[in-house]
């Protein structure tokens, strides 16, 4: 039996919980840049002191807006510092046209400082001192001092190390003290961090590259530190668009809204006996890979997995990368499954992204998005090898990482994934995808030509379901106007299917003048 | 070559109306009077050197309509020199009018720079300067 502690005993415990000190709450800022938040574990911590660097045309002085906008108030107001750098008139001008902007903070939420007069005809003291005569009269929750580089020149021209440190050190302090949070934004190269008193005193360093890879250029954030919060570690794309600034987190999709449900349902593909072949259907939350040389009916095939979901009522999306919205719409037609409702009900986008010049994360966000606005629980993604072309060289390395966040994402979140891959047929081997991707999906249905009788036709065979058994059979398949169909039973007459010149094993039947099994869909 | 909109040169008339009212300064030198009002508020944004060459600009600009405005200079603190001696020589009216020149210039530069909102936007934020009644 446990003993019961005495009266003192816990009189002493009492005292000792009730004077056991309150972990401070340190309140995250917005940083007004998409995404940004999240790699940041939540914003950026209050009151601290950070330095945004990198090299010109990073975006540093964007993203220094991008957080004054977001959290300037009449009470408490933004101090942007410029020195030096681009005339605040030009920036004015430039910095209205992104959306962010909100003129009508100008002047009382967010009012710019110039301090280039101080910097260039006075002391370092000077500077402070103006500084502090701002922030007193104003009582700032942000303030910014851009180009923090200009001032750091100063002090190493006309100042000792140890002066730089005392001016670093006091400008802190008294920021700190006044509850503002801080950005000095600068051109400075990664060599400069080592031994720099500035980079040793900041709380958060938010270090802002690009990368120019052939034609195009590839923008990246790190954030190398930021006290009293977690951020995601590593290498984030970033985006500057009319938007301003726009952050991939490299863990972008992990963080999911909704679970894969617990039991999950066999999906119909819309075509019965495919169904049958898979044990009957796609299980929901798998990611399927079509594999097959072009003209063998993947898309066909795509199209048929959605409309059999949208009449089902799951809500889905499209991401196509080739041919335009319409020609999908139209395919669809000539099968007599009407996609233009659904869209135009809003139960399915078809996402149509301009190539070349995308980063993976951009095209994931997009995906992500509406996987998100339409509800979807089914997702086409056509085809990976046009995706992965749409992408800038710089982040084509990427690729395979990307992908996999995404379907894991996605997947996880219980939407049922249809990718297709376009492979050469070889006619003596028989692989499934130019990637090693086969770890990625679930489910591997593999579609092929094969000369049979002297004809050109097409088998599929399901390669593999991770959640159950299926047919092992080789069935061959036309496209007709209903789409995809498959025709035959398993064919034990011919060995070697899989190599697309088959031997005849069975008995030769007649050959007759035969009709194609095939009729062209319909225009 | 004038870039300010109709809507701003109203605004800077009204400016112009309202200090002559307050009758702090002679009315011919109204407008004179409104710039260098701005000037601490645009020289705290765009550092006094950037308004000083912002005002000689409008000074340039408005030469071809306003001749006599070739005897002033900006001085260090925004102000002009040459006034004084202007205003003991010229005609009360013609000074009047070269001023509402040289403020409609100062706009328009602003208005092509960051707009006429953003403009009007900073200009209301300046507490010492009113507008005038509306005609």
């Amino acid at each position: 039996m446990a003993k019961k502690p005495s009266a003192s005993a816990s009189r002493k415990l009492t005292k000792s919980a009730a004077t056991q000190p309150a972990k401070v709450a340190i309140r995250k800022l917005p940083t007004g840049v998409r995404g940004l938040d999240e790699i940041l574990g939540g914003g950026i911590p209050e009151f601290s002191f950070n330095v945004i660097a990198g090299r010109p045309g990073c975006g540093k002085t964007t993203m220094a807006h991008q957080i004054v906008f977001a959290n300037a108030t009449e009470e408490k107001p933004a101090l942007f510092f410029t020195v030096l750098g681009e005339p605040a008139i030009k920036m004015l001008r430039y910095q209205q046209q992104f959306s962010f902007f909100d003129g009508s903070k100008l002047g009382k939420a967010v009012r710019f400082i110039n301090l280039s007069d101080q910097v260039l005809h006075q002391d370092l003291d000077a500077v402070l001192a103006e500084i502090i005569k701002q922030v007193t009269a104003t009582n700032p929750g942000i303030v910014v001092v851009d180009s923090f580089r200009t001032v750091m020149s100063k002090m190493n021209t006309a100042a000792g190390e140890m002066e730089m440190r005392s001016f670093i050190q006091q400008l802190t302090q008294f920021l700190t003290s006044w509850e503002a949070t801080t950005f000095l934004v600068g051109e400075f190269a990664e060599e400069e961090t080592r031994g720099n008193p500035l980079f040793t005193i900041a709380d958060g360093l938010f270090w802002l590259s690009q990368k120019v890879e052939r034609n195009s250029v590839v923008r990246k954030l790190q954030i190398l530190k930021v006290r009293g919060t977690g951020s995601v570690p590593g290498l984030h794309t970033v985006r500057i668009n009319d938007d301003g600034l726009q952050a991939f987190s490299r863990t972008l999709g992990f963080v999911l809204k909704h679970r894969k449900p617990a039991a999950r349902r066999r999906l119909s593909m819309g075509i019965p006996e495919l169904d049958k072949m898979m044990g009957g259907g796609v299980l929901e939350g798998d990611s399927l890979l079509i594999a097959g040389p072009s003209g063998t009916g993947k898309t066909a095939l795509a199209t048929q997995f959605i409309a059999a979901g949208l009449r089902n009522g799951e809500p889905a999306i499209m991401a196509i990368f080739e041919e335009r919205p319409k020609g999908y719409t139209d395919r669809a037609d000539s099968f007599g499954l009407n996609l233009k409702a659904p869209q135009e009900k809003g139960n399915l986008e078809i996402i149509y992204l301009r190539p070349l010049d995308l980063s993976v994360d951009e095209i994931m966000q997009e995906i992500l998005d509406a996987v998100e606005r339409v509800g979807a629980k089914r997702l086409v993604i056509d085809s990976l090898v046009s995706l992965e072309m749409a992408l800038a060289p710089g982040f084509r390395e990427d690729f395979r990482e990307s992908l996999y966040r995404l379907i894991v994402a996605l997947t996880g979140a219980g939407v049922t994934i249809l990718s297709t891959v376009e492979v050469e047929d070889s006619f003596t081997g028989f692989s499934f995808s130019h990637y090693t991707i086969s770890f990625l999906t679930d489910d591997i249905i593999r579609m092929r030509y094969v000369e049979i009788d002297g004809q050109l036709r097409k088998v599929m065979v399901v390669i593999k379901m991770r959640g159950g058994n299926h047919s092992k059979d080789i069935r061959e398949y036309v496209i007709t106007d209903k789409g995809v169909v498959v025709i035959q039973p398993r064919s034990t007459d011919y060995n070697g299917l899989t190599t697309g010149i088959p031997t005849r094993t069975g008995p030769s039947p007649p050959q007759k003048t035969e009709a194609s099994p095939e009729p062209k869909a319909k225009k | 070559m004038n870039r300010a909109t109709p809507k701003l040169r109203i605004y800077a008339e009204r400016l112009i109306a309202y200090e002559m009212g307050r009758n702090t300064s002679s009315n011919s030198t109204a407008a004179f009077v409104v710039i260098e009002k701005l000037s601490p508020h645009f020289g705290a944004l765009m550092g006094a050197a950037g308004f000083r060459a912002l005002i000689s600009r409008a000074l340039v600009l408005a030469y071809p309509e306003v001749a006599w405005l070739r005897d002033l200079r900006v001085r260090e603190d925004g102000t002009f020199e040459g006034l004084d001696e202007l205003e003991a020589q010229a005609n009360p009216e013609e000074i009047s009018n070269g001023g509402v020149v040289l403020l409609d210039r100062l706009l328009g530069l602003l208005v092509t720079f960051i707009g006429e909102d953003l403009t009007l936007q900073l200009l209301s934020n300046i507490n010492d300067l009113e507008l005038g009644p509306e005609d």
